[in-house]
């Protein structure tokens, strides 16, 4: 079948402008290296408001998906892990978005936080995930995948308004994963929530989908 | 002479090598991200070049690969990915570039101006050079952008670059039939304009 004229005119011309693309651009870049110690979770801290406003949006998709998955309804009500159903999970990461664009918000006004939050080593801060499930308790599904939606849309809203400088100036968080506060960017902040957000979800995915193959296997379903 | 970029056709045949070579731990993840940026960075230089023009598209093609590098430290590789057909880190790289695309939109034309020259950032993730490159695109393409809304555009440049049609979906949030026919428009507008006129008619510049 002979192709379509037009078609192989627009294959020639993109051809063109990805072969005329300099060939320096093939090296690897001095701004695409790791920086040293920083870990997996922030390798490289995306300094830009369109590179945070992407990574949240990849969050929020995600999220979004998951929000029509049957199964994660089905199961809501089953542990996850000892202590938290998948409900409570998702409750965690509600709290912790909205947490997020709360110091966000108060970084970029340059308010001091009158509260901190202590990260216990290991399990993390315990008491304080504890509490913001707790509140959440009386929540529907709906009212908690509306939260995680909202507070997101907010941050995201709030990057694009933001000035660049805003963005590059350290804060002092009221996160205490040490004995001091962390002192960071509100990107740094960013590429956390996004990297913890990813983190549950794929624990979700990973253990929704073992649990419902092991009910097929015992005839539960 | 540099050994010339998989990419160098407009699209990558497959990823798959690379992503069986990092699953099987046979490279490293530095060195298999090496060899997919060398894969795919013209294509997302291009993609950009092609909708917000060489100055703007620097520091967005920025955004995709610093975002992707952190992805790509913890990227899961399931038996699925491995299928020639299938290539996930083009998909995701388009994905991301549609993002960055919304984020640079929302900021409007003021805040463009805004340059992360004012910003002061470790010297470990300064671009070297602010290149400032004019592109020539063809006749067909430079009729697309002025023609075809937005939506279309990304469909057609996404396929001009072999990016699936259900990841094209997925990103859109649309099914495969709406890229299917949005695709079918820009051609069948490109068509339309490019068709010969009878003597006196009007004319694209």
């Amino acid at each position: 079948m002979r192709r379509d004229p037009v078609l192989r005119q627009l294959e020639q011309e993109w051809r063109a402008v990805v072969a005329a693309v300099p060939r320096e651009r093939l090296m690897r870049p001095d701004w695409l290296q790791p920086v040293p110690g920083y870990g997996p979770m922030q390798a490289l801290v995306p300094m830009r408001a369109t590179a945070l406003f992407a990574a949240l949006e990849d969050v929020r998709r995600e999220w979004q998906e998951l929000r029509e998955w049957p199964l994660l309804r089905k199961h809501a009500e089953a542990k996850v892990n000892p202590g938290w159903t998948y409900k409570d999970l998702l409750a965690h990461l509600a709290s912790w978005a909205v947490e997020m664009y709360r110091e966000a918000e108060g970084a970029t006004q340059g308010a001091a936080f009158d509260y901190e939050i202590h990260f216990e080593p290991k399990v993390g801060p315990t008491q304080w995930n504890a509490r913001a499930i707790e509140v959440r308790n009386a929540m529907t599904l709906e009212e908690i995948f509306d939260e995680f939606d909202d507070a997101v849309t907010r941050m995201q809203d709030l990057l694009i308004e933001v000035t660049p400088a805003d963005l590059a100036r350290e804060t002092r968080f009221p996160i205490c994963m040490g004995p001091d506060p962390l002192v960071a960017t509100i990107g740094r902040i960013t590429a956390m929530k996004c990297f913890h957000d990813r983190y549950h979800f794929e624990q979700i995915r990973t253990r929704l989908a073992a649990l419902e193959q092991e009910s097929r296997y015992e005839g539960r379903d | 002479m540099a050994k010339p970029s998989p990419a160098e056709k407009g699209t990558v045949s497959s990823e798959a090598p690379i992503l069986r070579a990092r699953a099987e731990g046979v490279v490293s993840p530095e060195a298999g991200f090496e060899q997919l940026y060398a894969a795919y960075a013209p294509l997302v230089q291009a993609w950009f070049q092609v909708r917000v023009g060489a100055e703007a598209a620097d520091d967005l093609f920025q955004d995709v690969w610093t975002i992707f590098y952190n992805r790509w430290q913890r990227w899961q590789i399931p038996p699925e990915m491995l299928h020639p057909e299938a290539k996930p880190v083009l998909s995701f790289l388009f994905r991301t570039a549609h993002f960055v695309l919304i984020g640079y939109r929302r900021q409007g034309a003021a805040r463009r101006q805004d340059s992360i020259e004012d910003v002061e950032i470790p010297d470990g993730q300064r671009s070297p050079e602010r290149m400032q490159r004019q592109l020539e695109m063809g006749r067909a393409l430079e009729l697309a952008k002025r023609i075809c809304p937005p939506e279309e555009m990304d469909v057609l440049l996404a396929k001009l670059a072999g990016v699936p049609a259900r990841e094209i979906a997925r990103t859109h949030q649309v099914s495969e039939p709406v890229v299917d026919h949005r695709f079918r428009n820009a051609i069948a507008r490109l068509k339309q304009e490019l068709k010969p006129r009878k003597k006196g008619g009007a004319r694209h510049a």
